[in-house]
């Protein structure tokens, strides 16, 4: 398999959910290499019609899956499924048998955060941003 | 043991079967409806009916310190999610699922699950067994494939039936753990001889096990023939070179002790002789201090006279004539006396 490129610089997103697809798209139009896996097809009609990266069609717990989508390059790795359990596998898995500097993985349950050691990981609890911009707003009303 | 089960039906109950017999505390974990109607009347326990991949769940279930956690979720993922939940937040010492993706069994142990059951590989193996087309060789494998174990059934036109295990010489990467000659299990020594309709046990490492059956089914190949006959030779040569050496220990060593004995006979003739030499010499002194003695006894018997004798002098002839030789002694006591007057 040819290398995309040399050294690590690569984003793989694992998930084509609405936040992945939006990160996906972000960063292609950024100029930063870019690829997405997710287990069914049409979730990648959600990127950007200027998305210009890699599309992997698969499982991600797959090894095979995985280095299709240039996980070996790879310094940042985003992972949102729409299963917290699935992430925290993967999060757990992807620090465990790759070298990847970044891992990002977005949670539902931000109490299972606690399970994610590996301080590569940075844990987005959709809950606790919602109440943030809950709170926020609150604080326009009054 | 105080043991957690999560999910599962069928398996959850067969696991509850086996372990409700010992004095185990036992916490079910289900949140299928049937399936936790079904297990709480067959064992007359509580099931939580909560999902176990929650950490509310395992915080209800009060659980804290167990000793066993076992995930039987259909999920991969959420078996992961169970038994870190379970030893990282709760403490529990020991966690064992079940795995579907075998390769996933190597992941899991290197995250810190004790033991990752693979039930599709251990299904593939099964069928692999049971679906091999000559049927005369089935495979077991332990320690997540890292040891084989092979039966083999021994047909007429193998070449090793009739041979015993030390002809045999079955390469060493294998071994011959227990034959199973029906109804009996027998283990094996050097000379145990293979017969036709026994059952080999192997055990090897997955490479090497084409290689042993192989051998068992053909024997060695012209090869490894060359090489024994190589072999053979050279051994040869140095069992001679070694009985030469040994014969010349051997003779070196009778030299030696030949040598020592005659050395000690001549030693023992030379003293013999000597001695004897010292008897003769003692007795010839002897000899000559008694005719000494007898000359003497003949001065005395003469009242006057007293004469010096020359004591080189054997002869019993005197300078002086005429003095008879006494031969009895009590005379010679009272010659004495007489001359000391």
């Amino acid at each position: 398999m040819k290398k995309a490129n040399k050294g690590k610089s690569m984003t793989v997103i694992i998930g084509a959910s609405r936040l992945g697809a939006a990160i996906a798209s972000m960063s292609s139009m950024e100029g930063i290499y870019t690829s997405i896996i997710d287990i069914n097809e049409e979730s990648f009609k959600k990127l950007d019609s200027g998305y210009s990266g890699y599309i992997v069609c698969g499982n991600a717990e797959d090894t095979n899956v995985l280095k299709k989508a240039h996980i070996d390059e790879a310094r940042e790795c985003v992972i949102a499924t729409s299963n917290d359990n699935t992430n925290i596998f993967l999060a757990a898995m992807i620090t465990g048998l790759y070298k990847v500097p970044y891992v990002i993985v977005r949670l539902r349950d931000e109490r299972k955060a606690a399970l994610l050691t590996d301080p590569r990981i940075k844990v987005i609890s959709t809950a606790m941003l919602s109440l943030q911009a809950y709170k926020s707003i609150k604080a326009i009303e009054d | 043991m105080n043991i957690l089960i999560c999910g599962g039906t069928s398996e959850a109950d067969y696991v509850l079967s086996a372990f409700k017999k010992s004095h185990n505390r036992i916490v079910v974990m289900n949140d299928n409806h049937e399936t936790a109607d079904l297990l709480s009347e067959h064992y007359d326990l509580d099931v939580i009916m909560v999902d176990p991949t929650k950490i509310y769940s395992f915080e209800e279930a009060d659980v804290t310190n167990f000793d066993l956690v076992v995930s039987l979720l259909d999920k991969d993922a959420d078996n992961f999610v169970v038994c870190q939940i379970a030893k990282q937040l709760f403490h529990i010492k020991k966690a064992i699922c079940t795995v579907n993706n075998p390769n996933n069994v190597a992941i899991f142990q290197r995250l810190g699950i004790d033991s990752p059951i693979s039930s599709s590989y251990l299904l593939t193996q099964q069928i692999k067994g049971e679906s091999d087309v000559e049927s005369i060789f089935r495979t077991l494998s332990l320690e997540n494939e890292r040891i084989v174990i092979t039966e083999i059934k021994i047909l007429k036109e193998f070449p090793c039936c009739g041979q015993n295990l030390i002809a045999l010489q079955l390469p060493r990467t294998g071994n011959i753990t227990c034959i199973f000659r029906e109804p009996e299990v027998i283990i094996p020594r050097g000379d145990t001889i293979i017969t036709e309709g026994d059952t080999l046990v192997i055990a090897s490492s997955p490479e090497n096990q084409q290689e042993l059956v192989d051998y068992i089914k053909n024997g060695p190949d012209d090869e490894e023939l060359k090489r024994r006959e190589e072999e053979k030779v050279l051994q040869e040569q140095e069992d001679a070179r070694l009985a030469e050496e040994a014969l010349r220990v051997e003779q070196e060593k009778e030299n030696e002790i030949r040598a020592r004995l005659m050395k000690e006979v001549e030693e023992r003739v030379a003293k013999e002789q000597s001695v004897r030499e010292e008897v003769l010499r003692k007795q010839i002194e002897a000899e000559i201090r008694n005719e000494l003695v007898q000359e003497s006894h003949s001065y005395y018997d003469d009242d006057d006279v007293i004469i010096k004798k020359n004591k080189n002098t054997r002869s019993t002839k005197t300078t002086q004539d005429k003095i008879p030789v006494v031969k009895d002694t009590t005379t010679r006591f009272k010659a004495i006396r007489k001359t000391q007057k």
